[in-house]
């Protein structure tokens, strides 16, 4: 009877063990899909996703938070705090951040992992979570937040000022102003506007002139020349970043050149790159006899290479001098960006600003034979849309799927000082996705990419090797035993016919192991992203009052930057 | 009879093993696709020049020496090539007597002409534009090489090297 009844009880428990342990989410995903679509779900069922999904808590966060934004209307005070609330925990998320370098994580796909954001989307929401502060009135939130938001961006990288999106510095520079901040915190705040437009409107003009001159087909494929152009490349975003008081196009040439010969020593990426290795293998067979052919040529290509320098820098500046039309681009888009700036910081000034917030920012599409490659898309720009209507101070209003900002100094004010003349783009989620996340995102995965396609080639190999000794220890194996007369069957002859096989047995191990690691290896990219994301932000730049700006003299000349309208 | 053999023997060894100066320049023009670190010479000889001025005779002048050290660059590897297979072929010593000594001299010369032309060329050429013009000049004024080299150049002509005073450098 026990025994008749034991196997039905066995199979009931577990198949209601296996239902426990199934792991259906009790969240309906289903529900949660408008969000790709940039619209708000509820609010319960978004905070349910997140419990139920941790890895993909913070990317529901900033999913619903811009979503609520995004929705038409004038915000109200639960709208505009509920999407703070979100973006605050995505923001709050951001803290720990850190890369999946170890060997436990490479094994791990990385759709598995905690989503911490990328780049572009973790600036615009600490940026927008500050600007949600600044909205009721509270800069001693968002001034924190906006330095975080500054270096989310190059976390990377080593510079002073840390991003080159003018959106940070502009509500940095409207929060100091309003806190009657320290002299060198607004200056700084100037500076990094200034920096960071020069770089969105010049790092292009600069590039297509780098362009031109690499090339030049003379000494197109001297490893010097090369280098040269390469640290150049390197070495103009930085250098446009920082160096605030060194404006002239002359300066930042020379400066430039600086940089890049200081970036020498940090070269090693230039000689990996497959095209640069084989010319150095070419060339060396040529251009020195005897042993260590490759090592002579790269010293002698480092000890040419401040002289190379030396040579670009001249040609830059003789371009310079010659009024060039890719010198003078160069030249008049670092004094349209000192325009710009000086056009902001007076809108700052007069304590007023209008931000609106548009688009659909870039998707991710995965390439690559083993999907590792995460490329970024551009965004969409929604159609150009008129001047946004006089909105009441300190408001936020979604028309026609353009969020608008009414920022105020003096709460009372009911609509913009001056009629719109001009916007100046301060944020392209594009750019900012393409020019400082692609490079070290690719990277991690072209390895964990590498790795796979190692171990297949492994297996192969060892697979062929099993084969092939399993085939000349079977053949002599039988040759012994078959030959005649049985008496010369001897052990040695049996003893080869083991190994071979032996060996066999090896390779099939080895074959079977580099299988299984290539196969547990998944080196497809992330393809997780914010669809949410607004793509441009844009401030709306007025009229100048000339009795305000007689009034402020901060605004033309107590700027450290009039003196660019000399360009 | 035997006589005959060996006027016979000498000419075609003596034909067969020779690579003219001529032959080598001519490499680099017939190669389509020439790989690393060599730009194509469709693509080279399709860059205009405009040579008017002082700006364009600089320009011609570094082109003409591109073309130039692109040739010299294949040519040496082919003689790098010959040189080790000729000392390396079983009929190289036989030839070599037979010959009286002349069969392999005047070919391994060539050879070893075109690689030095090539060696200092190259070492120049990542070393610096002017290094790489006054070689390249000194190396086209070098005769034999020199005049087979530039028969084949498209971008020489003969007045280069009579305005040697103009300043061809940058």
């Amino acid at each position: 009877m026990r025994r008749k009844w034991l196997s039905p009880s066995l199979c009931i428990s577990l198949w209601l063990w296996g239902c426990a342990h199934a792991g259906h989410p009790t969240v309906d995903v289903h529900k949660l899909s408008p969000l790709k679509k940039g619209d708000a779900v509820e609010t319960d069922l978004v905070r349910a996703a997140m419990r139920e999904f941790p890895n993909d808590a913070s990317l529901l966060a900033m999913e619903q938070g811009f979503a609520i934004l995004r929705e038409e209307g004038l915000h109200d005070d639960a709208a505009l705090q509920t999407a703070r609330s979100f973006l605050e925990t995505a923001f709050y998320d951001f803290q720990n951040l850190q890369e999946p370098e170890n060997l436990n994580l490479a094994f791990t796909p990385d759709a598995e992992v905690p989503y911490k954001g990328r780049p572009h989307e973790r600036v615009l929401t600490a940026t927008t979570l500050a600007l949600l502060d600044i909205l009721k009135g509270r800069c001693d939130l968002a001034l924190p937040t906006l330095r975080a938001a500054e270096f989310l961006d190059a976390r990377w990288q080593p510079f002073p000022y840390g991003t080159d999106a003018p959106l940070v510095y502009t509500l940095m520079n409207y929060c100091s102003q309003k806190n009657l901040a320290a002299d060198s915190d607004r200056q700084r705040a100037r500076d990094g506007l200034y920096v960071s437009l020069r770089t969105r409107r010049s790092h292009q003009a600069l590039t297509e002139w780098l362009e031109e001159k690499k090339n030049t087909p003379v000494r197109q494929h001297a490893l010097t020349r090369k280098l040269a152009h390469w640290l150049w490349a390197q070495a103009a975003p930085g250098t446009l970043l920082q160096y605030p008081n060194q404006k002239s196009p002359h300066a930042l040439i020379t400066r430039m050149s600086r940089e890049a010969l200081r970036l020498g020593l940090r070269a090693d990426q230039f000689w990996e790159a497959t095209e640069n290795q084989e010319i150095l293998e070419r060339s060396a067979e040529l251009t020195f006899t005897g042993w260590e052919t490759q090592k002579k040529l790269r010293q002698l290509v480092m000890d040419k290479l401040a002289e190379e320098l030396h040579h670009l820098e001249q040609s830059f500046l003789k371009d310079l001098e010659s009024e060039t039309p890719l010198a003078q681009a160069f030249a008049n888009a670092l004094g349209q960006a000192a325009i710009e700036a000086t056009a902001i910081n007076a809108q700052i000034d007069r304590g007023s600003l209008t931000l609106a917030f548009f688009g659909t920012g870039p998707s991710v599409a995965l390439e690559g034979t083993y999907q590792e490659i995460a490329r970024i898309l551009g965004g969409n720009h929604s159609a150009p849309l008129p001047p946004p209507k006089p909105m009441a101070c300190n408001t936020a209003q979604t028309h026609s799927g353009r969020l608008a900002f009414q920022l105020c100094r003096a709460p009372s004010t009911v609509a913009p000082l001056g009629a719109p003349i001009d916007s100046s783009e301060l944020w392209n989620s594009s750019y900012q996705a393409t020019t400082v996340v692609g490079r070290k995102f690719e990277r991690i995965l072209e390895g964990r990419a590498n790795f796979k396609s190692g171990a297949e080639d492994v297996g192969a190999t060892a697979a062929e090797s099993s084969f092939f000794f399993f085939d000349l220890g079977t053949r002599v194996f039988f040759d012994c035993i078959n030959s005649s007369p049985k008496e010369s069957v001897t052990a040695a002859c049996l003893v080869v016919a083991g190994i071979a096989l032996g060996a066999s047995a090896v390779s099939a191990g080895v074959a079977g192991a580099a299988f299984v690691a290539g196969s547990m290896v998944n080196a497809a990219a992330d393809h997780r992203y914010v669809h949410s994301l607004f793509e441009s932000v844009s401030l709306t730049l007025e009229q100048e009052d000339p009795l305000s700006a007689s009034v402020n003299p901060q605004t033309n000349g107590g700027s450290s930057l009039g003196t660019h309208h000399a360009f | 009879m035997r006589f005959k053999f060996f006027v016979l023997f000498f000419i075609v060894s003596f034909g067969a093993g020779c690579v003219s100066l001529g032959e080598y320049a001519l490499i680099y023009p017939n190669t389509q696709t020439p790989g690393p670190g060599i730009t194509p010479p469709q693509n080279l000889v399709s860059v205009p020049v405009d040579v008017t001025g002082e700006s364009g005779q600089r320009e011609q002048t570094g082109l003409q020496c591109e073309f130039f050290r692109n040739q010299l660059f294949l040519a040496a590897e082919k003689a790098k090539q010959h040189r080790t297979n000729v000392w390396l072929q079983p009929w190289y010593w036989p030839a070599h007597w037979v010959t009286l000594y002349l069969f392999p001299i005047e070919e391994t010369q060539k050879a070893n002409l075109v690689l030095q032309a090539a060696h200092d060329l190259e070492r120049a050429y990542q070393s610096s534009r002017e290094q790489f013009i006054e070689t390249c000049q000194y190396w086209l004024q070098h005769e034999p090489l020199g005049a087979a080299f530039r028969a084949e150049n498209p971008y020489f002509e003969d007045r280069m090297l009579e305005t040697e005073s103009a300043p061809l450098v940058e």
